[in-house]
């Protein structure tokens, strides 16, 4: 796993701490978050290819 | 309570105590070496450490290394360091490992024919990227 990689690990875990408090609980499941980070990566890379695609 | 009653009392605690914490240290190397390729036997220490259930121990790194591919992705498009066909190819490849990572993680149990698929996926991934 490189940096870019650890980090991303890492806030997915951060995100997934703060809302197992938020809700009260005491296990985190970091795969939601991961699940919703690739969906957001997702969108950002079809936006991209999108808009090179429109102004090529 | 008799001292003797308190000594072992306190001594029973500073025990649990130690070992609590080196359960904790313990796990914390486990989920390093986790991120990196782990040897099999510090896997289960993630699992302990990192996750409920083996499902996210086996592909919190693959689903990350996703994110992180379609990241790079984004900005090598919009740069001009990748040309669109191929970011279109990448992404295809990243949903395909995207659908075998949801697919191998469900009811709590590894399907580790559906992890595989994704790892091939992912590293047709790498290889669009690295390609650049």
């Amino acid at each position: 796993m490189n940096i870019q990689e650890a980090e991303a690990l890492a806030s997915a875990l951060y995100k997934a701490i703060d809302q197992a408090r938020a809700e009260g609980r005491t296990q985190v499941e970091v795969l939601p978050q991961l699940k919703a980070m690739d969906d957001v990566a997702r969108a950002e890379l079809q936006a991209a290819i999108d808009a090179v695609s429109k102004a090529g | 309570m008799k001292a003797v009653s308190v000594v072992h009392w306190v001594r029973d605690l500073v025990t649990a105590a130690l070992i609590g914490t080196a359960l904790l240290l313990l796990g914390a190397c486990g989920s390093a070496q986790q991120l990196g390729s782990a040897p099999r036997a510090l896997q289960v220490q993630a699992v302990a450490t990192l996750a409920t259930n083996p499902c996210e121990a086996a592909t919190a790194a693959e689903y990350t290394a996703l994110i992180v591919a379609r990241n790079t992705a984004a900005r090598q498009v919009r740069d001009g360091r990748l040309a669109v066909a191929d970011a279109v190819a990448l992404q295809g490849f990243a949903d395909e490992a995207r659908a075998e990572l949801d697919a191998a993680c469900r009811g709590g149990r590894v399907d580790e024919g559906a992890l595989a698929r994704a790892r091939v996926h992912q590293a047709e991934v790498k290889q669009l990227l690295g390609s650049r």
